[in-house]
């Protein structure tokens, strides 16, 4: 006869306890760090085996200071740990942050291509003697509108990383949380989390911008070739159009005849 | 003799109780799994309902209207910024410098929408993976919960061993009893046979049907005679009942 069954379900309910404190704990660890206000969290799992002192300041996983029987019972459940640290966390500030980091990059880059562009049109103007005339105006509303729509870009640009950013913060907590699933491991579960976040805090490299207003300084090149070329097609610009016949006459046709 | 067979029956009606004890431990192991699940079902239906509020229609639009309305915010803050004056054109006529604002205004209301929707798709993204992370959390949970439950009805099994043990012991006992009250029985003077005296004496006819004695042991009523089948046998074997 075997009166021996309940001790063994009474322990594999305990272990059974223990892990799901186990990763309930890790799970808050992690809703910790990645969180948007961050906190504190235990560090240095203690190992069951170790020498444990019942007078020595220990931790839970949330980095609330334990001592003797509450920490005794905390490492027998695996959950003691001896540190404690602060997390920031990944509020929406560090992602704003982000977007504006790009923006400081990436602006006067901006501010000084239109400064350098702005002079080649004036220049390009006084040259033509068309200061302050329609043309005037049309060029120079052309690049206000240039600058509005790189701006436009470099805000985007700042969004799409920051977004990005928001993202791999996200999966990288889904890929911790699935670790904690998988090995029911805290310990491990909270330091690959702080070095995640660490990592994620340090300034990436960003590409260089390039020139901001290469499309437009093409394309408004190609309008005053265009305008010039019209030009030379306008009976009130160009006398010789007077002298015009029909192509078919056999005589000089048009302006591309002259050309 | 009647105790043994009392202790007996007390033995086997705890063997019963013991069985039942045993199944409704083994049911309540059972119903207590089941109430563990459906606690850990509700759980997980809070996280996935969480998760589907946060996809909806309505949800969606107000994320969007956040995004597009925070990216407005920065291109006006860019557009205005200090270096923003440093980079403004100057010489335009007050009309094309009111028409180029107006399209800026204009391209920046469309932009920032459009920045909106990304907002939107970060937020489910975001979301998306929570609720992941909370049904594996509670799925794990649950799996681990619902592993234990062989070994919880083992364990249920035996909870009426102590009771079924005392049971065995009871019938035991009581057997013994029984078996000590008839031996008992069988030892008292009244309760003795009466030894016959020539018992071991040399008998005639030995093997036969005693005639002069007639069959059965003494005592019995018919003992002394000779049954009818043999004596009508006799007679049709011409009275020598002795030569079948």
């Amino acid at each position: 006869m075997c009166m021996g069954g309940n001790d063994s379900a009474g322990a594999m309910r305990d272990q059974q306890q223990r892990q799901q404190n186990v990763l309930n704990a890790g799970q808050g660890q992690l809703d910790t760090i990645f969180g948007p206000k961050g906190g504190t969290i235990g560090t240095n799992l203690v190992d069951p085996t170790a020498g444990f002192s019942a007078t020595q300041q220990y931790y839970n996983s949330l980095g609330a200071g334990v001592k003797g029987d509450d920490a005794k019972k905390l490492l027998d459940q695996g959950l003691l740990f001896g540190g404690s640290q602060q997390t920031a966390g990944f509020g929406q500030d560090f992602y704003n942050k982000r977007q504006q980091d790009y923006i400081n990059y990436a602006n006067p880059q901006l501010t000084q291509q239109f400064q350098q562009t702005n002079k080649n049109l004036d220049y390009s103007l006084t040259n033509a003697g068309l200061t302050n005339s329609q043309a005037s105006n049309a060029g120079k509303s052309s690049l206000q509108t240039a600058l509005a729509q790189q701006q436009q870009g470099v805000a985007n640009q700042g969004l799409g990383q920051a977004q990005a950013l928001q993202q791999q913060v996200g999966q990288e907590k889904n890929t911790l949380t699935n670790q904690l699933i998988a090995s029911g491991n805290i310990g491990s579960g909270s330091t690959n989390a702080l070095q995640a976040a660490s990592q994620f805090g340090a300034p990436s490299p960003f590409a260089p911008v390039g020139n901001f207003f290469n499309t437009w300084t093409s394309l408004y090149g190609a309008n005053q070739m265009a305008n010039s070329y019209a030009q030379l097609n306008n009976p009130a610009m160009n006398p010789y159009l007077n002298n015009r016949v029909p192509s078919n006459s056999g005589a000089l046709g048009n302006v591309a005849s002259y050309r | 003799m009647l105790a043994g067979l009392g202790l007996s029956l007390v033995g086997t009606g705890l063997g019963v109780a013991a069985a039942q004890q045993d199944k409704n431990a083994m049911n309540s192991a059972v119903q207590q799994s089941l109430n563990e699940q459906a606690g850990y079902t509700k759980k997980a239906n809070s996280a996935v309902q969480g998760n589907i509020n946060q996809q909806t229609g309505d949800t969606a639009r107000k994320q969007i209207a956040t995004g597009a309305a925070q990216q407005s915010d920065l291109y006006k803050s860019l557009q205005s910024s200090k270096l923003q004056n440093q980079s403004s054109v100057a010489g335009m006529d007050p009309v094309t410098q009111a028409r180029t604002e107006a399209f800026v205004d204009q391209q920046n209301r469309a932009g920032s929408q459009l920045a909106g929707y990304g907002n939107y798709a970060t937020q489910s993204g975001l979301s998306n993976l929570e609720g992941n992370e909370q049904l594996g959390i509670i799925g794990t949970n649950a799996k681990n919960a619902l592993d234990i439950l062989p070994y919880q009805i083992q364990a249920a099994g035996h909870t009426g061993d102590k009771l079924a043990f005392a049971g065995t012991g009871l019938s035991t006992l009581g057997s013994l009893a029984g078996l000590f009250g008839v031996l008992n029985k069988l030892k008292a003077p009244g309760n003795t046979p009466a030894v016959n005296p020539n018992a071991n004496a040399p008998q005639p006819n030995v093997g036969m049907i005693p005639m002069d004695s007639g069959y059965g042991v003494p005592g019995d009523p018919g003992f002394g005679t000779v049954p009818s089948y043999l004596k009508n046998f006799s007679s049709q074997m011409g009275g020598n009942p002795f030569l079948f």
